[in-house]
C-alpha cells in the first residue's frame, strides 16, 4: 500500500509536465494519452525495482520520453499538427498568436530537440539529468539545445515585450 | 551550464491538453491515481481533501515581516536590505512592467511582480547563505504554480527572468576604471554613477536585436540603475530602477503555496573550507594572495558533478572544480579552477581545445586580449582577458594542470594581478 501511494504521489507531482512533454513530442492529445497510459502502467509495474539512484521524477521522465520515441518510431511519421485547446481560444488574440508561433516553431524541431529544450528550459533539469533521461551524452544535449533555442528564439524575437 | 529561463517560461505557458475522460480509469486499479477532480491544479496537491487543498493554494506567497536582526547583530547586519525599490521593465510597444526587488548585504535578493495579487505573482528569491534560489511562475489563468528550488554555485546572473540580467552591470565600473571613453561620470538622486553609452554588435541569435546600449550603474555599490537597448533609436528593451539605498526595516519572504512541490535541482557543489581543499581535487588548490580592498571570502566550494561548459557546452565535462567567491556588497569576484585533463576522459588527438567557460556564446562577439601569466602558481598559463559590455569581466587561462577563470567587476590589470597572485592553498 505504501508503494502504491508513493507511486501515486510521483505521478501526481509530474503529470502536468509529462503531459506537456508527451503532447509536444507527439502533437496529438489521443496519442499523448495512449502513450502516458502505457508509460504510467509500465512505471508502476517497475516501481518496486526503482532504487532511487536517480530522482523519481527523472526516472519517470525517462520512461515517458522513451515511450514517446517508441510511439514515433512505430507510427508512420506525419507532421506534428497543432490542436487548439480551450486555453488558446479563450486567450487574447495577440497572446494566442504568439503562442501559436512558438508552438509551431517547437513542432518543426526534431522530437529529440523538442525534448531537450522542454526538459532543460521548461522543466528545469540540468544537462546531466536531461542526458540521463534521453540516454545521450551531455554534449549531445548541449548541441540539441543550441539548435532548438536558435529556432525558438527566432519565433520569439518579434515579441520584444519585456517578458 | 546555461538555462534559458525566459524561453522556459514561454514554453511552460503553452497550453497543455487535459487527459481525456476516463484516463485514470483506463490505467487499471493497480496503477491509477484517484480520479482527477476538476482541474489540473488538484494534481499539484498532495492533500486528501480537494476542497481543503484548493484553499491551501491561495495560501501566502509573499509576506512581509521583521528582519532576522533579533539576537544576532552579525546576521542582522549581513541580512539587512542594502538596496530596494522597483524595476520598471518594458520592451517595444509595451508598457513598462514593475518588479519589486530587495537586495541584501549578504548577497541574497528577492524579486516579485509588483502590483499583482500575492497568489498569482511570479517571484524569485536567492539565499546567499544556502546558495538556493526559489522561483515561482504562475500560469496566466492562475490555476498552476510552477516552482523550482535550485541549489547553485553562486548568485545567478539573473532573477528567474533573463530580461532582468543584472550581471551586465559588472562591466561598467571595469570599463570606467580603464578610462573607456564610452563611460562617463554622472549623478543619480545625488549619488555618483557611471553611465555607459555603447554601440552594439549582435546577430539574430540574440534575444534582442539592438544596435545601442545605455546603462547606468551606482558608483559606490556597483548596483545597476538602468539598462536601455535601442534599435534605430527605438527602445526595444528598458530596465529602470527606482532604487532606495536606505536600509528598510521590512523584508520580503517568498514561499511557494502550500501543496505546491518545487522541482529540486542541484548544481552539485558543496562547501569546503579553504584550508581543507587539499586532497579534494586532483591538483593543488590555489587561492589569490591579492584582492582589491574590501573583498572578503564568502564561499569556498568543490563541484562534484561533471558539467560541460563553454559556449553551447563545447568543453568536455569539467571535473575537480574549486570555486572561491569574494564579495564586497553587491560586487563579487569568483576564482574557479578545473582539472585540465578530466578524469576518465579520452582527449582527442592534439589535446582538448578548451574554450572560455564564461563565454557569452551564441553569436555574441566579445573583445578579448591574449595573455600569458607571468607569476604565481599558474605562471606561463595562456589564455585571454575579456572586459566587454556583454559579460562579467574575466581572465581565462589554461595552465599545465589546471584551467582557471577569475571574474569580477574589475579592470583588466586587476584581474590579471589576481590571477598572477594565485598561490597554493
Amino acid at each position: 500500500m505504501t508503494e502504491q501511494r508513493g507511486f501515486v504521489d510521483v505521478v501526481r507531482e509530474h503529470d502536468r509536465r509529462l503531459r506537456a512533454l508527451a503532447y509536444r513530442m507527439l502533437g496529438d492529445r489521443d496519442r499523448m494519452d495512449d502513450v502516458l497510459q502505457d508509460a504510467y502502467t509500465s512505471a508502476f509495474r517497475s516501481y518496486e525495482r526503482f532504487r532511487g539512484e536517480s530522482g523519481a521524477g527523472t526516472w519517470l521522465y525517462r520512461i515517458v520520453y522513451n515511450a514517446c520515441l517508441d510511439d514515433l518510431r512505430r507510427r508512420r511519421p506525419d507532421p506534428v499538427r497543432l490542436e487548439e485547446t480551450d486555453e488558446v481560444t479563450a486567450d487574447h488574440a495577440d497572446t494566442a498568436a504568439h503562442r501559436a508561433d512558438l508552438a509551431s516553431a517547437l513542432a518543426s524541431l526534431r522530437p529529440e530537440h523538442r525534448a531537450a529544450v522542454l526538459l532543460v528550459d521548461a522543466d528545469g533539469f540540468t544537462y546531466a539529468e536531461a542526458a540521463r533521461i534521453c540516454d545521450v551524452q551531455e554534449g549531445t544535449i548541449a548541441s540539441r539545445l543550441s539548435e532548438a533555442r536558435r529556432a525558438l528564439r527566432r519565433a520569439l524575437s518579434t515579441r520584444g515585450d519585456g517578458r | 551550464m546555461r538555462r534559458d529561463d525566459r524561453l522556459g517560461a514561454e514554453l511552460r505557458r503553452l497550453p497543455v491538453p487535459e487527459h481525456r475522460e476516463g484516463f485514470w480509469d483506463g490505467l487499471g486499479a493497480g496503477a491509477a491515481p484517484p480520479p482527477r477532480r476538476s482541474r489540473d491544479r488538484l494534481l499539484w496537491l498532495t492533500g486528501a481533501a480537494a476542497a481543503a487543498a484548493v484553499a491551501l493554494v491561495a495560501g501566502l506567497l509573499v509576506r512581509t515581516g521583521p528582519g532576522p536582526d533579533e539576537g544576532s547583530p552579525a546576521a542582522g547586519r549581513d541580512q539587512a536590505v542594502m538596496v530596494s525599490g522597483v524595476f520598471e521593465v518594458g520592451g517595444a510597444g509595451s508598457d513598462p512592467k514593475p518588479w519589486g526587488f530587495q537586495y541584501l548585504a549578504d548577497g541574497s535578493f528577492r524579486m516579485w511582480e509588483h502590483d499583482v495579487a500575492p497568489d498569482s505573482m511570479d517571484a524569485t528569491e536567492y539565499s546567499a547563505p544556502s546558495r538556493t534560489q526559489l522561483t515561482l511562475t504562475r500560469d496566466p489563468d492562475g490555476t498552476d504554480t510552477f516552482s523550482r528550488r535550485s541549489r547553485l554555485a553562486h548568485r545567478p546572473a539573473t532573477g528567474v527572468w533573463p530580461f532582468i540580467d543584472l550581471e551586465f552591470a559588472a562591466a561598467v565600473p571595469a570599463l570606467a576604471a580603464e578610462g573607456d571613453e564610452r563611460v562617463t561620470e554622472t549623478t543619480v538622486d545625488g549619488r555618483r554613477a557611471w553611465q555607459l553609452s555603447a554601440e552594439l554588435s549582435t546577430n539574430e541569435a540574440t534575444d534582442l536585436d539592438a544596435d545601442r546600449l545605455e546603462m547606468v550603474v551606482d558608483a559606490e555599490t556597483g548596483f545597476p540603475l538602468s539598462r536601455v537597448l535601442t534599435r534605430d533609436g527605438r527602445v526595444v528593451y528598458s530596465l529602470r530602477a527606482r532604487a532606495s539605498f536606505e536600509p528598510e526595516p521590512e523584508r520580503r519572504e517568498i514561499e511557494p503555496p502550500r501543496g505546491v512541490d518545487a522541482i529540486e535541482t542541484d548544481a552539485g557543489f558543496r562547501d569546503v573550507a579553504p584550508g581543507s581543499l587539499k586532497g579534494e581535487v586532483a591538483y593543488e588548490p590555489v587561492n589569490p594572495s591579492w584582492l582589491p580592498d574590501g573583498f572578503a571570502l564568502t564561499s569556498s566550494l568543490v563541484g562534484e558533478v561533471p558539467d560541460p561548459t563553454g559556449p553551447e557546452g563545447v568543453n568536455p565535462p569539467m571535473t575537480d572544480v574549486v570555486q572561491l567567491t569574494y564579495r564586497r556588497g553587491w560586487e563579487a569576484i569568483r576564482v574557479t579552477t578545473w582539472l585540465r585533463e578530466p578524469a576518465g576522459y579520452r582527449p582527442p588527438p592534439g589535446g582538448i581545445d578548451w574554450h572560455d567557460p564564461l563565454s557569452a556564446g551564441e553569436g555574441i562577439e566579445e573583445t578579448s586580449a591574449r595573455l600569458r601569466l607571468s607569476g604565481g602558481a599558474l605562471s606561463e598559463a595562456v589564455g585571454h582577458s575579456v572586459v566587454d559590455i556583454h559579460a562579467t569581466p574575466r581572465v581565462f587561462v589554461v595552465g599545465e594542470d589546471v584551467v582557471a577563470t577569475v571574474a569580477g567587476p574589475l579592470p583588466r590589470a586587476d584581474l590579471v594581478r589576481i590571477a598572477e597572485s594565485l598561490r597554493g592553498a
